[in-house]
């Protein structure tokens, strides 16, 4: 009797067969996201489905609004409900670096484009992009004007999706009804790896991918994304584990009070990786300026369950941890050489 | 006769074994003891050691004639530059020359057969087989120690590496370092699903022109006609490719192997299939893509 009979016949005995689930594919897997909202004072934070935003200095929290929910009244009932605007795990929560919109991918292996309107307290943000992802989404980002999204699924495919053109007014009335996911166009790939971090570099022709195969990869950013991007500027290779987040940082001149005659030192792109360290490399050139220590390298996963009941574990989810820490790590890098640099 | 006198004779008739055992006996390998299956999943963990930077992997167990020459030579010009230095000597000041690197590689190499006929025909140029099968790279790897034994002075230029040449390869060869790559009979991967695992995929093909420096030349052949036309497809498709006239295909050494020189494609010959050969070069700026593309 084949296996798929047998589960028929004996659906019990099946369901206590079942293989467990793997951490990473909980509902509630412990996936922590942390963005802040550029020119405004709004704080995001995604917790499993959920994703929660605050205004800091008033308090007022902003909902995304669900399917078909274009009052804040709707909303306000929809939340009550455990479904949030994405039935899988959050994955990706990121700003565009204008501020006005902002991009989630999750689970259910939709990526979403929300458009963040100044509302008042208790308003609603809405959808006015989806695109659907052939696997789970695994980062994000956006080009440096903001034209296009990109995201990475765990195939290790860059995709791209057109940011709309959505006017300041009639934002209300264009997004009422939910769009419908479309496939996104592809932009690059690292080949049969999950990407772990994308990042578009501050001068804005190239963009930073990191993988879990110890690679960081800056390739040509093309004018129009929806083309592809068929030349690699180069690796930044020297991590002995699995790179786990990158971000870029534009250091500040060194005399802050001179203005336009100032130096300004070029930026420099940093990663953080399972090995423990947090390297800062100069993209264009590929090569590494120096490494830092952050915490002990990630253990083998059958030890992790060991450590993580030692003290040392905590310190080692810090720096190299899961995959989906890469959002909030960026944040802590992006404050720390800035303060070190100023 | 003693045995002492026919040793100093040297040559004598009718003893033609005496004169066979001066020289060295050199056994070559022989595939029987070195089977292994056709196929290895590129996706799985690597259980070899792959180098962190190309910067870090030495080549000098693979090529040691070749860089002890270049070593040798670095001395030398340094000497002669201390002695410029001292105001003793005036030649004119050398520039260091490169390294010696790999500039052929053949990837999914199988039992060697293009390595060692291309390796007579490029005697100065390095050239790299890739495989990832444990036994088969052994059995290269002695093919070629045992060829260099027969013939001293060649064959020093080639030699094999066990790795997963799909993620892997920029451990190995910096940007713009290769001159030719062969993917000869590549596995076909015909589900659907498994597509993305060909070899030749427009993701690949980009790091693939990362690797090559401009004007070198991308080599595939199959005898999989689908496989052919994804290939041809996939690399047309491809800013930095372009395909190379036949012309060019005739006066090139390298591409009149391609079709029986390996051992995968002197079955397909002995089974009287047809093979389907695409050769492109890399071009030095993205060409821009038709609107049909």
């Amino acid at each position: 009797m084949g296996r798929r009979r047998w589960n028929k016949k004996h659906p019990d005995k099946a369901r206590a067969q079942q293989q467990p689930r793997r951490p990473e594919d909980a509902a509630d897997a412990p996936v922590r996201l942390l963005v802040l909202q550029p020119n405004s004072t709004v704080v995001g934070f995604a917790m499993g489905t959920r994703a929660v935003f605050v205004d800091y200095k008033t308090g007022g929290q902003i909902q995304l609004a669900g399917p078909n929910q274009p009052s804040a009244a709707d909303v306000a009932a929809a939340v009550a409900a455990p479904g949030g605007p994405h039935t899988g795990t959050l994955r990706v929560l990121q700003f565009s670096p204008d501020g006005r919109f902002l991009l989630t991918g999750a689970d259910d292996k939709v990526v979403k484009l929300w458009t963040c309107a100044p509302t008042a307290p208790g308003g609603a943000w809405h959808s006015v992009a989806a695109w659907r992802t052939p696997k789970k989404a695994s980062a994000g980002g956006f080009t440096l004007n903001g034209s296009h999204a990109l995201f990475a699924d765990k195939f290790g495919d860059v995709l791209v999706g057109c940011v709309p053109a959505v006017g300041s007014g009639g934002a209300e009335e264009a997004s009422i009804s939910e769009p419908s996911p479309q496939v996104p166009s592809t932009l690059l790939g690292h080949f049969c790896t999950i990407v772990t971090g994308l990042a578009s570099s501050p001068c804005g022709r190239f963009m930073a991918t990191s993988d879990r195969e110890y690679k960081v990869r800056i390739s040509s950013l093309p004018e129009d994304p929806l083309q592809g991007s068929y030349e690699i500027q180069g690796y930044c290779l020297g991590h002995q584990d699995f790179v786990s987040c990158i971000a870029f940082a534009v250091q500040p001149d060194e005399h802050s009070g001179e203005g336009a005659a100032g130096k300004v030192r070029p930026s420099v792109l940093l990663s953080g990786s399972g090995d423990g360290t947090v390297r800062v490399w100069d993209f264009e050139t590929c090569t590494q300026l120096s490494s830092y220590v952050a915490s002990a390298p990630a253990a083998e996963p059958e030890a992790v369950a060991r450590a993580a009941a030692e003290e040392e574990g905590d310190a080692a989810g810090a720096a190299g941890g899961g995959a989906g820490e890469g959002s909030s790590a960026p944040e802590e890098l992006g404050g720390g050489e800035e303060a070190s640099g100023g | 006769m003693s045995p002492k006198r026919s040793r100093e004779d040297g040559v004598k008739e009718g003893k033609p074994h005496q004169k066979q055992k001066t020289k060295e006996e050199v056994v070559h390998p022989r595939k029987r003891f070195f089977r292994a299956r056709a196929h290895s999943n590129p996706l799985n963990v690597a259980d070899f050691d792959v180098p962190a930077r190309p910067e870090e992997f030495d080549w000098s167990e693979h090529f040691p004639e070749f860089l002890q020459e270049w070593h040798d030579q670095q001395q030398q010009q340094q000497q002669q530059q201390q002695q410029e230095e001292e105001g003793v000597t005036q030649s004119s000041g050398q520039s260091s020359s490169a390294a010696p690197a790999v500039r052929f590689v053949d990837i999914g190499c199988g039992f060697g057969g293009l390595l060692v006929k291309l390796a007579t025909i490029y005697p100065d140029t390095l050239m790299l087989g890739m495989e990832i099968r444990d036994k088969v790279t052994a059995y290269v790897r002695e093919r070629i120690a045992s060829l260099r034994r027969e013939h001293p002075g060649s064959y020093r230029n080639a030699s094999v590496l066990r790795t997963n040449a799909m993620k892997y390869l920029p451990n190995y060869f910096k940007k713009g370092q290769l001159t030719k790559m062969f993917f000869l009979f590549p596995d076909p991967h015909f589900k659907t699903a498994n597509h993305r695992r060909r070899i030749i995929n427009t993701h690949l093909l980009t790091e693939y022109a990362h690797l090559l420096a401009p004007g070198g030349w991308l080599y595939t052949i199959s005898d999989v006609p689908e496989l052919g036309e994804w290939m041809a497809a996939k690399l047309d498709s491809h800013p930095l490719f372009e395909r190379v006239s036949e012309e060019e295909l005739a006066a090139d050494p390298a591409a009149g192997l391609l079709v029986l020189s390996s051992e995968e494609g002197q079955k397909v010959a002995r089974n009287g299939g047809e093979t389907y050969r695409n050769v492109y070069r890399r071009l030095a700026a993205p060409r821009p893509l038709g609107a049909a593309v």
